[in-house]
């Protein structure tokens, strides 16, 4: 079984190589890396230090751009082109497609994370770097298991799948921010307000909180390690909810 | 079900998917270019507005920018930075310092420091940038108090700056007065945070010595010594020596009048060496 879910997790790399999906990440890393580095020509001081964080954003960007459109895109086409149903009425079960490609896309986030560390390598040591990248692939891997679930819910429809799930990650991104502005004062209590506090609270405890996720502060002034195991914790058990949500969702479509 | 590696190939567009150019008519070749040139041509006739230096716009709230961040504040701070800084020289115009509102500057590196609060580049450029403007000493005045008002936050990790606003206050500013004001709040401060260098800490003493005010400048340094704050032997030496260079020009100035007043001048030092003496034998004393 493992080898028939480890079957899916290789040909979703297939399928990365087959969208020069590698090749897009080594252009973004270079592009990048370019123009950071014109953007801290600017600097009078610290030049490094905005280098550093302007590189880390846009590839964190990048990225998640990169690989929900990758995911979203893969799913859809494997809908519309019949695969899924093909694979499906082999003696295959759900569960293992499910999460033979969720491993596949989880890797292929691994994959453009490494890629961006290494090119981080140049502005920070090794130890920050490494909790840095390993952070970033598992945000990558929300997104990618979120992007599964998305596309397998608007299953051919690429337009939403892409934008619930471009939505989502902006939310888990403000995750702590929605807390503390619904934490605010609020100078009337009314009914609408208080309905209000009610639906941001819900979405911070239903968000993953990506704030904590891929830090820059980690490359400016030092990792701090004790914040990883919250970390993947964090991505474990929601990977595991949403990838539970997906897969319920799977298994009730009629295919 | 076998796995194979494909070959990876750097092809991004297959010739052979493509008809040659020769099928494109021409009408649609004459569109493309006149399309382009129509755009190129509207560009260059609609240039952006030149920005005046009034239009500055107050900084967002912290909650603003907070969300705005989207959990990044380390690279929203460094962009914003970036962005202030390059607000004096936009494209074709160069804005003069002196046609900011240093109120509004002070409010934005305020701002970006709170998102940041560990960068210095706000601070740096607080110090050694926006104060460079001549003739303008109110400007200069905004700056060191925001300088001040940062420094109070962390003087663990600002003190630096705060020493600079101190320099720039006498000798640009020629504000004595404000100068002994800064020098004295580094001071206080400054105590119990070992990492502030000892030159930081003793800048009041050095002023108070230049102003010629020696009985206040020999109490701070005796406070110093006692505290066990002045330990190295060759920095009580400077300071001691240095007081009593001032003991020597005031009294060459003719600014010591009375017997009592040089007796009361003499004890100081005597006292001041006889507690330095006394704080070091102790010292050796505890590390035996």
């Amino acid at each position: 079984m493992i080898s028939l879910a480890s079957a899916f997790t290789l040909y979703t790399l297939r399928e990365m190589a087959n969208n020069r999906l590698f090749y897009i990440t080594l252009i973004f890393a270079g592009a990048g890396l370019a123009l950071a580095s014109f953007l801290a020509e600017v600097a009078v001081t610290e030049h490094e230090a905005v280098q550093t964080a302007l590189l880390a954003a846009a590839y964190r960007f990048c990225a998640v751009f990169v690989l929900m459109v990758f995911v979203v895109s893969t799913v859809v086409r494997e809908f519309n082109d019949k695969c899924m149903e093909l694979y499906l009425s082999m003696p295959i079960t759900r569960t293992l497609y499910f999460v033979g490609k969720s491993a596949g896309f989880v890797v292929c986030g691994a994959i453009i994370a490494a890629i961006f560390s290494t090119v981080m390598l140049i502005y920070a040591s090794f130890a920050d770097v490494a909790l840095w990248g390993i952070t970033f692939a598992l945000e990558l891997a929300i997104v990618a298991v979120f992007a599964f679930f998305a596309a397998l819910t608007f299953h051919q429809h690429v337009t939403p799948a892409l934008f619930i799930t471009f939505f989502f990650y902006v939310l888990a991104r403000s995750a702590d921010t929605i807390l503390r502005i619904s934490e605010s004062d609020i100078v009337d209590i009314t009914l609408g307000n208080m309905f209000i506090k009610f639906m941001l609270n819900c979405m911070y405890y239903i968000l993953p909180s990506l704030e904590k996720f891929t830090r820059t502060d980690w490359l400016l002034y030092g990792a701090e390690y004790p914040a990883l195991g919250l970390v993947a914790v964090q991505a474990l058990a929601y990977c595991t909810l949403i990838g539970a949500m997906g897969l319920f969702d799977l298994r009730r479509k009629n295919l | 079900m076998r796995f194979a590696w494909p070959r990876l190939r750097f092809r991004f567009i297959v010739a052979e998917e493509y008809q040659p150019l020769r099928v494109v008519p021409l009408w649609l070749w004459m569109l493309i270019a006149f399309s382009a040139s129509f755009q190129a041509s509207y560009k260059y006739r609609n240039p952006p507005e030149a920005a005046t230096a009034g239009s500055l716009p107050e900084p967002p709230t912290a909650a603003v920018l907070d969300a705005a961040a989207f959990g990044d504040h380390p690279a929203l701070a460094k962009g914003l930075t970036l962005w202030l800084q390059a607000f004096d020289n936009q494209q074709g115009i160069s804005i003069p310092f002196r046609e900011l509102d240093y109120t509004q500057v002070a409010a934005w590196l305020g701002a970006i420091l709170d998102l940041d609060p560990r960068a210095e580049y706000p601070l740096f450029n607080a110090s050694r940038i926006y104060t460079f403007v001549r003739n303008e000493p109110d400007r200069v005045r905004v700056m060191l108090d925001f300088i001040r008002e940062k420094f109070r936050e962390d003087p663990a990790n600002r003190w630096e700056w705060m020493s600079h606003a101190v320099t720039m206050a006498k000798h640009d500013l020629k504000d004595e007065a404000l100068a002994r004001e800064f020098a004295r709040e580094l001071r206080v401060l400054s105590e119990g945070h070992p990492e502030v260098p000892g030159w930081a800490t003793q800048m009041e003493i050095f002023l108070l010595e230049d102003s010629n005010e020696y009985d206040d400048a020999a109490r701070l340094l005796l406070n110093l010594v006692e505290s066990g704050e002045i330990t190295d032997p060759r920095e009580f030496l400077l300071l001691y020596e240095r007081l009593e260079q001032l003991l020597t020009k005031m009294i060459e100035a003719g600014e010591v009048t009375s017997r009592q007043q040089f007796d009361r001048m003499e004890q100081a030092l005597d006292k001041l060496r006889s507690s330095y003496l006394k704080s070091r034998a102790e010292l050796e004393e505890q590390s035996r």
